[in-house]
């Protein structure tokens, strides 16, 4: 069955790199949202396998987003994946507090990232 | 037997006699029968027996030897020959025998023995005849049994009589002894047969008509019996008599009685001595009783009392120590005895009293050989003493003697000798308490001296040490020590340090004396020891000067004080001589008092004491003063705390921070400043650095002033006292609320950029990973897709750090702007050109109301603003809106209210004002100062949505404000923006600083032409000429042609170096005395001076007030503008500030009271006054009052220069034309400097100004 991810960020070339990324190369369904919100509604009305999310982002940031994925009972289970490309130590704390499946640092090897993913969920390869 | 032998036995045995005979040694050879029958042995029985043997006593035997050898004159045995001794002799021999019978009884015989011669007359035998004498012996018994009877009878009454133990003698009727017993015969001294029979009145012719011949006539002639007693002179005796008539006569009984009267007599006399003994008693008791008013007085009662009872003239008594009597007390009829009078012991009586420690009397010394000669006796024939020692305590003390020149009569009774002696004893015990009391009185006597001095002692220190100030203490000393001793002067000499001589430095003197406080007295005497024996703590004393032993030296030096006697002590500082103590009398001569010297010694410890302490308080005080100085000048908070952990001290610095009072904060008071959420930690931490006694670090927010909580760094350590005892914390606080905000924005800056960075490199790399993995090559569409990503997003990542190397290059300074003149009106069109693509694109119109107007600008750059401002106007406009850009000229001067409330300070120039207007949605007032900072978008997504970078209007910021200008935002929500930005107008005539053609020139000599450029804008804006040189020859070429009014000159240059310039300047005539600063990245040798031909050395980066300071002084500008008068109590900060502006080249003149400030004003006429408010005499206050009235003083600039805050109402009643109010301790020398002389520079321009004219 193929598996479904999310992919949370509000930089429109980000997300269209990432999607290839995934769907190409990863061979999955791909959804993407470009803020918070859009991707909890999104998530709610199709919960995907995994969350890819990204954390600066305007207005809902990552973490008020994972805040609210958690605190729905049809998101609370999903996997996320943190994306960012701002890693400092402060935030680090924070990661570990919501425990999230895994952080992946931005900018990230495209060829690579459904690897990753698949890796820390423990999903079985596309290929 | 022979007829004859029988007619002899015949006869013999016939005879009444015994008849035996004898051979001549005893053995009976005959035995007759008479014999035979009185002794009851046949003759048989005895015949050859030795005589004694048979019938003679031993006893008897033993008896007649003793008899014969007593009256023969020779031994002989208890034998037979004491029976035949006499015979032998031839003489007869008879006597009484006793012949024992053979039954054992005896009865007496006479027996007669007769030797027995034979012819040749040698006698052979012995014949004894014996005749029995029982009868005779039996009769005399019988008569004398009568005899005895009779006598028996006679002596019973004659025994009567006798043994009576009366005497007794009878009377007849013619006065005729009749009868006289032996007690009488004893009594009368007469025998019984002289006298019996005899007439009494003939015996006794001398009693006649005495007692005894009266009263026995009485009784006699009475018939009565008479009872008397009388003494017989004749016989020396007393007679107590009975007599009784009677028939016969007269019986007189008597008996003597002298002894009895005699101890009548004595006891008597005894009795009579007891009663005066007893009646001297009462005297004795009397005077051991009596309270005397003086012990002199008890003296005085013995004598005179033993001298009554006595009846002696003269009583004394003495007092002994060694051979020396001394009269202690007198009572004598001899005028030149008084007390105190001394005599050699051994030349007085009372040497043997003193010697034998017993009474000695003499009753007539004249009768008694060996005391003739004694002196007493030849000088005041005293014949008659007593005398009787003293003791006290067991010690003969002197004695107690009576004496008279009058024989006595009758010897010393023994009652007066004891009386004397008990007298002796009082007094001994009188003397011992006497001398008891009067040691207890010296005792008591000193012990209240002690007392008193003690008293005294600790009023005078009391008096003294009130005070710490040690003038007050040292001039508390001499008055009260005045006072105290009553003396004429009291002074304390302080001696210079070389202790050659020394200076009065207090002094208390009665008015009649002359006045030497202040006296530098070099004593030529303190070249002697005296000072090393002050330095011991000797104490001086002279009670005459005159007197004649004092070192005429000293006296000379005396003298003229009106000394006459001195006491001096020394002063002694930590074992150091610091000076003396010293009382004169002036008056009189006068002897000091142990207890003075002593006085006066312990206050001069108390003195040194003082100096000692007032030194270290001064250096307390000092310290203490520094430290407040210090801790209030500091541009941090400091604190202190106790070890009650409470706070005792902050700072000028933390109440102005916090804004409240002192007492508010003292104690726990600060606690109220820090931060709620701060305050649990805050004091934790502190409590627990307190019990560490650690020093820490805390950082919290505590309230400024303004109410706004501020970060602090509290760094506390503790402190300890030099012994090490802990006492407290003292501590420091740093606002740290700046640093913590730039190091907040400098992590945001670096997480925002980071990330900024990291956005379109994700998009690159991940388009580009893809594309290089070859999974899209069936997806050309998708791979050109990513291409065009990868590319925008690499032209973002490009201008994203071109802009951010951009604003970091303006802000460093190190862009510099390449201004020229411009046109506004061009600047705008240029900007508008090149945003009306965008706008175009938006579909927003832009309006241009242009103004044609020079301006002094980096082209480039203000056309980068304001196509900034245009394009995020275009970007934030809703479609079909309009974006206006406008230009006008602030004509009108500018107001703070008009301006931007940024605007630094007053403009008066025209500005150029340009303003960017859209109708966008606008910016919420909490952003419209923060967007001008980097990465602050209204919207963090704007800069992806509308391509900025989130820099743009820092940049802007950057550039305008390197033009002089300002840039700000305002800003209604939905009613669009208005960016406004202002320029300077070029206006070469009407710009003083810049233009001014009089301003000094300065030549600016590197071979950087940067540093050329960054100067010359500098200077230039500081109303300098500028002229550049890149080489040190350009320098020299430029200076020979025009000589600058200073050099700046960096050293290190190529070709020709800075000091080969320098060198080649000052060998040419016309640029030789251009003064030269080193404008250099070297720093000038440490330790080495200037080189003369130098005037400064400013170190690259110059600091722009050091430069300019450096201009200024090498232009000796300041040097021109005259005089500055510091008017100042405090010589210190008056001495600083003076050298200040010494440096300057200014003539200071300093005084120290408001009176000497206007006078000296008015002589030397002041560019300028620094005035302290509070001086002695006229204050602050009346020397600008002064100046005001002044018709030319009234323009004089004022620095009113004090510690005290003043208010406004004060400072409008300080105010003259230029007047300048510093407040000590709130400015750093530094700056009071720097404002000081900007002002006289300004005054001077103003008066050059003014003479130009």
């Amino acid at each position: 069955m193929t598996k479904h991810i999310l992919l949370i960020d509000d930089e429109r070339d980000i997300r269209e790199v990432a999607e290839v990324a995934l769907s190409v190369v990863g061979g999955w369904q791909v959804s993407t949202a470009a803020s918070g919100r859009e991707g909890i509604a999104k998530a709610i009305a199709n919960p995907p396998d995994a969350i890819l999310l990204d954390v600066m982002m305007p207005d809902m940031d990552g973490f008020a987003t994972l805040q609210a994925l958690r605190s729905q009972a049809a998101t609370r289970s999903i996997p996320v994946i943190l994306l960012t490309a701002k890693v400092q130590s402060a935030d680090q704390h924070r990661f570990e507090l919501w425990a999230v499946a895994a952080v992946l640092v931005k900018p990230f090897k495209a060829m690579q990232l459904a690897e990753q993913i698949a890796a820390i969920l423990q999903w079985p390869t596309a290929s | 037997m022979t007829t004859a032998d029988a007619l002899q036995q015949a006869i013999l045995d016939s005879a009444n006699y015994s008849i035996i005979s004898t051979t001549a040694t005893g053995i009976i050879t005959t035995f007759n029968a008479t014999a035979a029958s009185w002794l009851g042995y046949s003759p048989e029985e005895v015949i050859d027996q030795i005589t004694p043997a048979v019938f003679h006593d031993a006893a008897e035997m033993q008896q007649r030897s003793r008899q014969l050898a007593a009256e023969l004159g020779t031994e002989i045995e208890p034998g037979f020959g004491v029976f035949v001794a006499k015979a032998k002799r031839g003489e007869p021999d008879e006597r009484d025998w006793t012949y024992i019978r053979k039954d054992g009884s005896r009865f007496p015989v006479r027996l007669s023995v007769t030797a027995v011669c034979d012819r040749q007359g040698q006698i052979v035998g012995f014949l004894g005849i014996g005749r029995d004498i029982s009868d005779r012996i039996q009769a005399m018994q019988q008569a004398q049994t009568a005899r005895a009877e009779a006598e028996t009878m006679r002596n019973r009454l004659t025994n009567s009589l006798e043994s009576i133990t009366d005497a007794f003698f009878a009377l007849d009727q013619q006065w005729c002894f009749t009868y006289v017993n032996a007690q009488a015969e004893t009594l009368l001294q007469k025998q019984r047969q002289e006298i019996l029979g005899q007439n009494i009145w003939d015996v006794f012719a001398e009693a006649v008509g005495s007692a005894f011949y009266q009263q026995y006539h009485l009784a006699v002639e009475r018939q009565i019996s008479v009872q008397f007693e009388a003494f017989y002179p004749p016989l020396a005796a007393w007679y107590v008599v009975h007599a009784y008539p009677s028939q016969e006569g007269l019986s007189v009984y008597f008996q003597d009685i002298t002894a009895r009267k005699q101890i009548e007599a004595t006891l008597q006399h005894h009795t009579q001595a007891l009663e005066t003994f007893s009646t001297n008693l009462k005297h004795l008791h009397r005077i051991n009783t009596t309270n005397y008013r003086v012990f002199e007085d008890l003296l005085a009662d013995c004598l005179t009392t033993g001298c009554a009872i006595l009846k002696m003239p003269t009583g004394i008594i003495s007092q002994v120590v060694g051979q020396t009597y001394t009269v202690r007390a007198v009572q004598s009829d001899l005028d030149f005895l008084s007390p105190g009078l001394e005599f050699v012991l051994a030349e007085t009586y009372c040497a043997t009293v003193v010697s034998q420690k017993r009474t000695i009397t003499y009753s007539h010394v004249g009768a008694e050989a060996e005391m003739q000669a004694h002196p007493v006796y030849q000088n005041l024939h005293l014949e008659a003493y007593l005398g009787a020692p003293i003791f006290v305590n067991d010690a003969v003390y002197g004695t107690l003697n009576f004496s008279s020149t009058q024989i006595r009569e009758v010897a010393f009774a023994p009652h007066e000798q004891e009386f004397i002696e008990l007298m002796a004893q009082s007094i001994g015990r009188f003397i011992a308490a006497d001398q008891a009391s009067q040691a207890q009185q010296r005792d008591t006597t000193a012990l209240r001296r002690q007392h008193r001095r003690s008293q005294l002692f600790a009023e005078l220190a009391l008096k003294i040490r009130q005070s710490l100030r040690l003038e007050t203490i040292l001039q508390t000393t001499v008055t009260e020590v005045q006072q105290f001793l009553h003396a004429d002067r009291v002074l304390i000499f302080q001696l210079r340090l070389n202790q050659s001589g020394g200076t009065v430095v207090q002094e208390a003197v009665v008015s009649d004396w002359p006045i030497i406080l202040g006296q530098e007295i070099a004593d030529p005497c303190f070249a002697t020891d005296f000072l090393e024996q002050y330095r011991q703590g000797r104490v001086g004393q002279m009670a005459d000067i005159e007197a004649g032993n004092i070192a005429p030296c000293y006296v000379e030096m005396l003298r003229p004080f009106g000394v006459r006697a001195n006491l001096v002590v020394p002063i002694l500082q930590n074992q150091t001589l610091w000076g003396l103590l010293i009382a004169h009398q002036c008056s009189q001569p006068r002897q000091w008092s142990e207890f003075e010297t002593d006085l006066l010694k312990q206050l001069a410890d108390q003195v040194g004491i003082a100096l000692a302490q007032s030194q270290l308080v001064e250096a307390l005080r000092e310290s203490e003063a520094r430290f407040r100085t210090l801790a209030d000048s500091a541009p941090v908070l400091l604190w202190m705390s106790g070890t009650d952990r409470l706070y005792s001290f902050f700072n000028q610095g933390w109440l102005d921070f916090t804004g409240r009072s002192l007492s508010q904060e003292l104690g726990s008071g600060w606690v109220a400043g820090v931060h709620q959420d701060d305050l649990e930690f805050c004091l934790n931490s502190y409590q627990q650095a307190f019990e560490t006694r650690q020093p820490f670090q805390i950082e919290y927010r505590l309230r400024r002033f303004d109410a706004q909580y501020r970060w602090v760094l509290n760094t506390g350590v503790p402190r300890f006292t030099p012994e090490g005892q802990f006492e407290g914390y003292i501590g420091s606080c740093i606002d740290i609320s700046d640093r913590r905000e730039i190091e907040r924005l400098k992590d945001e800056f670096v997480s925002v950029v980071s990330h900024e960075l990291r956005t379109p490199l994700t998009s690159i790399s991940g388009a580009l990973d893809l594309l290089a993995g070859g999974v899209l090559s069936a997806q050309p569409q998708q791979a050109q897709r990513l291409l065009n990503i990868a590319a925008a997003n690499a032209e973002r990542l490009i201008r994203l750090i071109n802009d951010i190397l951009d604003i970091e290059r303006i802000e460093s300074g190190r862009s510099l702007m390449q201004k020229q003149t411009c046109n506004a009106a061009q600047l705008i069109t240029t900007a508008l050109d090149l945003t009306q693509n965008i706008a175009d694109q938006a579909q927003v119109t832009l309006v241009n109301i242009p103004l044609d107007i020079a301006i002094e600008a980096d082209p480039d750059r203000l056309v980068q603003v304001l196509t900034n401002l245009l394009s995020n106007a275009i970007k934030f406009s809703p479609q079909g809106g309009t974006v206006w850009i406008e230009a006008t000229l602030l004509s009108i001067p500018s107001t703070p209210a008009l301006l931007h409330p940024c605007t630094p300070s007053l403009s008066y120039s025209p500005t150029l004002q340009i303003t960017v207007r859209d109708q966008g949605r606008g910016i919420p007032p909490s952003k419209l100062e923060t967007i001008f900072g980097r990465f602050q978008q209204v919207d963090a997504s704007d800069s992806r949505e509308k391509g900025g970078t989130g820099l743009g209007l820092a940049i802007c910021r950057s550039i305008v404000q390197h033009h002089e200008g300002q840039i700000w935002a305002e800003s209604e929500p939905d009613q669009g923006s208005t960016f406004y930005v202002t320029l300077p107008v070029l206006q070469p005539r009407s710009q003083p600083l810049e233009s001014e053609p009089g301003g000094p020139l300065v030549l600016v000599c590197d071979d950087d032409t940067s540093v050329l450029a960054v100067m010359q804008a500098k200077l230039q804006h500081q109303g300098y000429q500028v002229q550049t040189a890149a080489s040190g020859a350009e320098a020299i070429a430029l200076a020979t042609a025009h000589p600058p009014d200073v050099l700046l000159l960096n050293l290190m240059m190529p070709e020709m170096n800075g000091w080969e310039t320098l060198t080649a300047l000052k060998e040419n005539k016309t640029t030789r005395r251009i003064p030269v600063i080193i404008l250099s990245g070297l720093h000038p040798k440490a330790g080495q001076t200037l080189d003369p031909d130098i005037s400064d050395w400013i170190v690259k980066p110059p600091d722009e007030r050091r430069l300019l300071q450096a201009l200024e002084q090498a232009l000796g500008q300041v040097n021109q503008c005259g005089r500055i008068l510091i008017v100042e109590d405090d010589l210190n900060l008056a001495q600083v500030l003076m050298a200040v502006f010494k440096r300057w080249g200014v003539e200071t003149y300093h005084v120290q009271t408001g009176t000497e400030a206007i006078q000296l004003s008015q002589q030397i006429r002041p560019d300028l006054v620094i005035l302290d408010l509070v001086l002695p005499e006229s204050n602050g206050f009346a020397v600008v009052d002064w100046l005001r009235q002044h018709n030319r003083l009234c323009h004089v600039p004022l620095v009113i220069y004090t510690s005290a805050d003043l208010d406004s109402t004060i400072r409008e009643r300080l105010q003259l034309e230029q007047t300048l109010f510093l407040t000590k301790g709130r400015i750093t020398p530094e700056e009071f400097e720097q404002k000081v002389i900007n002002l006289l520079i300004r005054v001077a321009r103003d008066k050059e100004e003014t003479s130009h004219d």
